[in-house]
């Protein structure tokens, strides 16, 4: 217990961390950029200059008459309250735009991490069980190959071969705008559609990674004496395989889901940009280019705020997992 | 008589250091590709430029043009030959990376070292921030970073992008450290009265060396792909040449994906990018093999 | 009477980058229905890989090369896949060396033991786990306690004896025992041996023991097989064996193991080195430390002779051989 609390405890010191890095980068926001979105609010409703600047700081609760201290206090208690800030571009909270994108990430991540992982891993006990097998070379050369190309060129690839040349896959969007969203076949047909780039281009990425990860446990694993044992038990080889080769081995691989969440979330961005899928990802990256500082800021909160949690849980599953752990120190 | 004979210990040091790795290199012919790939790629950063002119003067009329023997790799959208383009931006990718991979290692080994020789509440706060930097994925803050802070060279790139990038390498010579620490060679240095400056560079430092050699290919290829990454969202405009933002240009603002003929011109940098990295991924595999004898099949 | 175990000309090699390795030589073995028989020898003696042969279980890169394995008349090493899983832990059952980790880290000590009767024919959970208590208390264990562990959670002397109950489980007609007591202190040392002569004497039971340590041999074994380098140096009753041992090396065993009485210092070890496995030298593999050897030792290889009821030596000069010499 007092181990779990203590996670816990330097998972919210590392968020509090971000909070107030974040808090000093916004501080740091270029003046310009303040100025070119109050110009862009003089543009649209008439209003003088300071007037506009001043709402344009209002915005990112940047209230320039009070001292630092008090700004900061007024973020943080805007935090815990939920308040994430607001966006520039769409002109509502950042906590409504998380609520349109996050569902889109959320299922293409998901179903990525599990396809690769599954994959990954049914893969890596094939490979080790069967020592001589072609299977190991190409997987190999497969991963090397993966491993080396930055995942949106991956993704980049499969636009261009599957979507633009062959146009078997849509150019952009979680749905066709056509369909309306509803739990009508046409819609799932479409959603489906929209999101097999995308998760290709993860899976693609990662299954090799995971088959490797998962061989090297395996061997491992294979040249301990239960092994053998249970042979000698006469059990059959399937079952072997599954529950006393593959149950030992997988256990270091769950460690390596949280990182591997991690990563998948910080390359979102890019991934969701390349197939315009509008997730939390492609909305960040808007924010980017489009320096609206209050919903980067606020995406990119809740962004590190569930990798940290993510890993805090991978923690505890693992350590339920194998009863060997008992979450020491 | 005594000028032609090298004495042992430099003989010795030669084949330590040439000879063997070559002898590895050999073996392994992963690692010998891929070293021979970082070469070409060094080549072309550094004589390249210099054989084959950039003229970045736009000519509309020429532009999207597929390969042909005027213009290998094809156009861009402006007319300019991608070759030369592609030539003249791996001195920057090159550079922003070897940047990058430099001051990683600066900022890990110096926070490494602090916390393991330090210890105590020195410690326990520096390894609080290492894992607070490896626990948040370090592409969004440096998409943060750079979108904040302008980034107008070489330097300022590198800069961004080794922020949030040394953790690993902290903790690896952290451990370090603290296990040396306990060796005797550095008890008997301390004895010695030799002071903290020679412990850490005569004794430390050649120990780690290994870590942060491995460490800085690896950093270097994680910095092409997150400086690509950032240039392909528009973030970094101060190079045209350079491999991410030709990307950028060609995918984004140009749409030259959808134009068949053009693929040469949306290939070529994602070609370059790729060849880097896996040139990379095999030479990081030799080095390890060669500084790591463990690892010698 | 017909043996239950019948081995004969038994090889076995391991293919190394070295060389070929031949861990059995040339070994023939006879164990009888109901006797304990002990088979003794140093490490690299062989004992272990002729184990796992009876069991045609011999690690990669050994292979069986040449020999006959017959269990209850049956021909072991020409049956098929499944014939051979069904035979493993049926017929006979092995109690390997330091078997504390010969189970399952993760799954509970029922269910490896309803894994290992279902793996054999349908069994419901109920019947599997009420014959693991029974044969739990037969080896003073508290099924309650010990079947909702996991292994980890028990001591080693604990886990021996789950082992033990684990070999038991499916009634096998044989159990070999690979060094039972090698990895355990004394104290669980006689604990352990006065379980196996209860389960013996209760379940009418045939066992292999296979050891180095002389006194665990006089204590539960009803006749002893002497290895050496793959061979079989000398077989018979273990009065025969320890009063009247025919063989050098069989000699040089029972001098050398520690007894009550006496000075340590008198003990005589067995001078020279283990033998050489990958070049062996001609002969009988013994000679270069024999005392006794002659001209005939070096180069005649010496055939496994019977020289009385069950009484078996391979040696030139067995008769010349005196125990007190």
């Amino acid at each position: 217990m007092l181990v779990i609390l203590r996670r816990i405890g330097i998972a919210l010191f590392t968020i509090f961390v971000i909070v107030t890095l974040t808090f000093f980068i916004v501080r740091k926001t270029p003046g310009d950029v303040m100025q070119a979105w109050a110009m862009d609010l003089l543009d649209t409703y008439s209003m003088t200059y300071e007037d506009a600047l001043a709402m344009v700081k209002s915005w990112y609760g940047y209230n320039p008459n009070q001292p630092m201290l008090q700004q900061y206090i007024a973020y943080i208690s805007g935090l815990l309250k939920g308040d994430l800030g607001k966006s520039f571009i769409y002109k509502v909270s950042v906590n409504k735009v998380l609520i349109r994108a996050l569902p889109w990430t959320v299922f293409v991540l998901s179903v990525s991490l599990l396809l690769s992982f599954g994959i990954g891993v049914m893969l890596g006990m094939a490979m080790a069980w069967k020592r001589k097998s072609i299977l190991d070379p190409l997987v190999t050369a497969y991963a090397s190959f993966t491993g080396a190309t930055p995942d949106y060129i991956t993704a980049l690839i499969l636009l261009i071969i599957f979507a633009v040349n062959l146009r078997l896959f849509p150019l952009k969007g979680a749905y066709d705008a056509t369909v309306n969203p509803g739990f009508t076949w046409e819609f799932i047909k479409s959603v489906l559609k929209h999101a097999a780039l995308p998760i290709a281009a993860y899976t693609f990425e990662h299954a090799a990674s995971w088959a490797l990860a998962m061989k090297g446990s395996a061997v491992g694993v294979l040249g301990e004496d239960y092994i053998m044992a249970a042979r000698a038990r006469g059990l059959k080889e399937r079952r072997i395989m599954i529950h006393y080769m593959g149950r030992n081995a997988i256990l270091p691989l769950v460690t390596s889901l949280a990182i591997s969440m991690g990563s998948m979330v910080g390359g979102s961005t890019l991934i969701e940009t390349v197939f315009s899928y509008p997730g939390v990802g492609w909305f960040f990256g808007e924010a980017l280019t489009k320096r609206d500082f209050g919903l980067m800021q606020g995406l990119f909160l809740f962004l590190a705020s569930s990798i940290i949690f993510a890993n805090l849980a991978a923690d505890i599953l693992y350590s339920i997992l194998d009863p060997r752990i008992k979450l020491e120190g | 008589m005594a000028v032609t004979t090298i004495p042992a210990e430099f003989r010795g040091f030669l084949r330590r250091s040439l000879y063997e790795p070559f002898l590895i290199l050999k073996k392994d012919k992963r690692a010998l590709a891929g070293l021979l790939i970082l070469l070409f790629f060094l080549l072309m950063a550094t004589i390249g430029p210099e054989v084959i002119p950039l003229d970045m003067r736009t000519n509309f009329a020429e532009r999207f043009k597929p390969p042909s023997r005027a213009h290998p790799l094809g156009t861009d959208y402006g007319g300019r030959d991608v070759l030369a383009m592609i030539v003249h931006g791996s001195r920057d990718v090159l550079s922003v990376a070897f940047l990058a991979a430099l001051f990683t290692s600066l900022i890990a080994v110096a926070v490494g070292m602090i916390a393991g020789l330090k210890g105590g509440m020195t410690d326990a706060i520096l390894s609080l921030v290492i894992n607070a930097v490896l626990s948040v994925p370090s592409f969004p803050v440096m998409l943060i970073i750079g979108s904040v802070f302008k980034i107008t060279n070489a330097i300022t790139f590198g800069a961004v992008l080794s922020i949030w990038s040394w953790g690993s390498l902290a903790r690896a010579v952290r451990s370090q450290v603290l296990s040396l620490k306990e060796r005797e060679f550095i008890e008997a240095a301390r004895t010695l009265g030799l002071g903290t400056f020679h412990i850490v560079f005569r004794e430390l430092l050649p120990n780690v060396m290994p870590y942060i050699a491995i460490n800085f290919i690896d950093t270097m290829r994680g910095a092409i792909g997150a400086s690509v990454g950032l240039m392909f969202l528009g973030l970094v405009p101060f190079s045209a040449t350079n491999w991410g933002m030709m990307l950028n240009f060609a995918v984004r603002q140009a749409g030259a994906i959808y134009l068949p003929y053009a693929m040469a011109y949306v290939l070529s940098p994602m070609a370059a990018i790729m060849l880097l990295e896996l040139g990379g991924v095999f030479f990081a595999h030799g080095l390890d093999e060669i500084l790591n004898p463990r690892l010698r099949a | 009477m017909v043996p239950l175990l019948s081995v004969r000309d038994l090889v076995v090699e391991f293919d190394l980058d070295r060389g070929a390795l031949r861990a059995v030589n040339g070994a023939s073995l006879d164990v009888q229905p109901g006797e304990v028989m002990a088979v003794v020898g140093e490490s690299g003696s062989g004992k272990s890989t002729l184990a796992f042969s009876i069991l045609n279980l011999v690690p990669p890169p050994g292979k069986i090369v040449n020999g006959e394995i017959l269990f209850d008349s049956k021909d072991v090493l020409a049956l098929s896949e499944e014939e051979l899983r069904q035979y493993r832990w049926k017929e006979v059952a092995m109690v390997f060396q330091a078997a504390q980790n010969a189970m399952n880290p993760v799954m509970r000590i029922a269910d490896q033991m309803v894994d290992t009767a279902q793996a054999h024919g349908k069994a419901s959970k109920g019947e599997v786990l009420e014959k693991a208590s029974e044969l739990l208390r037969m080896v003073r264990l508290e099924p309650s306690q010990v079947l909702h562990s996991y292994p980890h959670e028990l001591s080693g002397g604990m886990r021996q004896r789950v082992i033990i109950v684990l070999s038991l489980l499916l009634d096998p007609k044989m159990l070999i025992l690979d060094e039972p007591t090698t990895a355990l202190d004394v104290v669980t040392q006689a604990y352990i041996l006065d379980i196996l002569a209860d389960v013996r004497e209760k379940l009418g039971l045939t066992m292999m023991l296979l050891t180095h340590d002389m006194s665990i041999v006089a204590k539960i074994a009803d006749r002893v097989t002497v290895m050496y380098a793959g061979r079989v140096m000398e077989v018979g009753k273990i009065e025969e064996i320890f009063y009247d041992a025919k063989h050098p090396y069989t000699i040089g065993l029972i001098n050398a193991a520690p007894s009550l009485i006496g000075d340590i210092a008198d003990k005589k070890p067995i001078p020279g080195s283990p033998p050489n496995l990958l070049n062996p030298p001609p002969g009988c593999p013994f000679h270069p430390r024999c005392a006794y050897a002659t001209d005939r030792c070096r180069e005649e290889e010496p055939e496994l002779k019977e020289i009385g009821d069950g009484r078996l030596v391979a040696c030139h000069n067995w008769w010349l051989i005196n125990r007190d010499l």
